[in-house]
């Protein structure tokens, strides 16, 4: 028998049982993005019947980072930039869990960008929740990764000098397999896309847009947005690399010209996750890497035996 | 370099054969007892958020008092483990595991996760040691010691000195934290004089054994080498004779005399 009773445990879940018993107050900013991701969150996995138990968010550092706080499932608050290399660690070891990785802007495009880059080339297979709200919230809103250019801060006082980076487009070509974006404003597009991303067996990343009001934009600022699969004025194929290239770099410009655009991006569902592929070629096991650790039998080897040390 | 020399216990002969690997671990080291298991109820530590009302015998669990048999560590389940969830975080966090910032907590947290290093240490050893001890001669009043990638020449150089006649030994520390301070200790009490042989211009290992055991300062001696090259056994072999003799050591290294705590 597994040692992992809870996955897969098919019962029916309700949405309070992704609250902690013990609640606690978040430190969030009254009105903050961050609310959104936690409600759409808990939302899309009580709607999807996953147990908390089989569930592991993994988060980096900042405001956003704090989402495991108030979330109640396993989970691990890395250090900064390092959810997706944590996360990637877990699933390998136990592919059956539910990973989750999020972090901010800064956290994800910035320090961790190359983790972001080389985690999608990967097609590990989860979901990774960036929270965009276009500045570092949590050390007092410098300029990040996503802020647009000639914005100014503390840290960039004569306005920033650099071109903001891409997230959407970043990910295609990285080899993300599921790219969507969405915004705390729109809590049930929200929840739809995050079912979508959990489901999809693959590298998904959702572009989260979370609006800041301390120290940045206000809800206000990402109304009205657009649906670009309910709107008519954006026809494309989201399983074409092409097509959805277009409609990203378009979205990412519209962004800083105060057009809104969420939705799905882009959809690649047959793609081999990572591990997939690793089982494929014999190098991970297909019994779960983490069954090993409750089994007594299991003769154990050093990982100094391994090391060709030097004679 | 040669590693002729290396070994974890050297003969009196000052045999130069490398010892058997140790036997491996067949299996895995049972848990400790306080560790949850499969069928148990949730378990409730310092940092697994459950309502202590479902958990049981929580509060002893959650304490952040001192346990006899914890050495500070959190009990903690595996993600997808029915029964317990865990979040490892970095923020300061109450027995419950939320996030907080009240001082006495704070206290209280920081001096459990202290009680670590001192499990830990207890715990090595217990077992086998991790420290290179070199010992071609028996009763040596003189000891070199030593760590990371000069130890093997640091060896070589004992093994010349000691076929010279010189009553050395040396001791190379593999564990710099939490630091084998009993037998660093037994070993600096064993002789006369000693030399610290580094490879950085402030003597930082010799600092770091004088700030773990408050003494011997005034029997270290410190071989330096900072020019970018590793050391060779006669660089060795020189810093310690200028111990003995007080001449000159190589003008690749430096010698500093020993001065007190
Ligand atoms: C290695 C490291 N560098 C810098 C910091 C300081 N730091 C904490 S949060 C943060 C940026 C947070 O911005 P973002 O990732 O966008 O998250 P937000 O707070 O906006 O959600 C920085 C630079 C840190 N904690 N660790
Ligand atoms: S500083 Fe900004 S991102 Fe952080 S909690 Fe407050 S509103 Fe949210
Ligand atoms: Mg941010």
């Amino acid at each position: 028998m597994s040692a992992f009773n809870a996955i897969g445990s098919d019962r029916e879940v309700e949405r309070k049982e992704f609250t902690p018993g013990i609640e606690p107050q978040a430190t969030w900013c009254p009105g903050c993005g961050d609310f959104g991701v936690l409600k759409a969150l808990k939302g899309a996995m009580a709607e999807l019947g996953r147990d908390p138990e089989e569930v592991l968010l993994v988060t980096g550092i900042g405001c956003s980072g704090k989402l495991n706080s108030y979330f109640e499932s396993y989970g691990f608050h890395t250090i900064h930039g390092r959810s997706l290399p944590v996360a990637r660690a877990a699933k390998l070891a136990n592919p059956d869990l539910e990973v989750v990785a999020a972090g901010g802007d800064g956290d994800g495009y910035g320090i961790g960008g190359n983790h972001f880059m080389h985690t999608a080339r990967e097609n590990h297979d989860m979901t990774y929740i960036v929270f965009n709200n276009e500045i570092f919230g949590l050390t007092k809103g410098q300029t990040s990764p996503t802020s647009p250019k000639g914005h100014e801060s503390k840290t960039q006082p004569h306005g920033s000098a650099k071109s903001p980076i891409r997230p959407l487009s970043l990910a295609l070509t990285s080899g993300a397999s599921y790219v969507a974006r969405t915004a705390a404003v729109n809590p049930n597009q929200a929840q739809e896309i995050l079912v979508e991303a959990i489901e999809h067996d693959g590298f998904a990343h959702i572009d989260f847009l979370t609006q800041c009001p301390t120290w940045n934009k206000d809800a206000k600022q990402y109304v009205p947005y657009i649906d670009v699969q309910q709107n008519d004025d954006y026809d494309f194929d989201r399983s074409d690399r092409g097509e959805a290239a277009e409609m990203m770099q378009r979205t990412e410009r519209s962004l800083y010209e105060g057009e809104v655009l969420t939705g799905r991006f882009y959809h690649e569902p047959d793609r081999p996750s990572y591990g997939e592929e690793k089982r494929e070629v014999g190098e991970m096991p297909e019994e779960p890497l983490a069954e090993q650790y409750h089994d007594d039998d299991y003769e154990w080897e050093r990982s100094y035996d391994l090391l060709d040390t030097h004679k | 370099m040669s590693t002729s020399s290396t070994r974890a216990r050297a003969t009196p002969t000052g045999s130069s054969s490398r010892p058997a690997t140790p036997p491996r671990p067949t299996s895995r080291p049972a848990p400790p007892s306080n560790w949850p298991t499969t069928t148990s109820c949730r378990p409730s530590c310092c940092t697994i958020r459950s309502s202590p009302a479902s958990c049981g015998p929580s509060t002893s669990r959650c304490s952040t008092a001192s346990r006899d048999d914890d050495g500070g560590v959190s009990p903690r389940s595996i993600p997808g483990q029915q029964g317990g969830r865990f979040l490892a975080t970095g923020n300061e966090h109450t027995p419950e595991g939320h996030i907080s910032e009240d001082t006495d907590n704070r206290v209280a947290q920081l001096e459990r996760r202290l009680r670590k290093l001192e499990a830990i240490r207890e715990e090595l050893d217990g077992r086998e040691t991790h420290q290179t001890l070199c010992e071609p001669v028996e009763d040596a009043d003189y000891g070199i010691l030593t760590f990371g990638s000069q130890q093997g020449t640091v060896e070589e150089a004992v093994d010349r000195l000691a076929a010279d006649g010189h009553a050395v030994k040396s001791l190379g520390v593999s564990a710099l934290m939490p630091f084998p301070e009993a037998e660093v200790t037994t070993f600096l009490e064993s002789v006369d004089e000693a030399l610290v042989v580094e490879m950085n211009g402030s003597a930082q290992f010799r600092g770091l054994v004088q700030k773990e055991l408050g003494r011997f300062g005034p029997k270290l001696h410190s071989l330096l080498k900072y020019n970018g090259n590793p050391f060779e056994p006669g660089e060795v072999v020189e810093g310690f004779e200028t111990i003995i003799d007080g001449d000159e050591p190589a003008p690749t290294t430096r010698f500093v005399p020993a001065a007190g705590d």
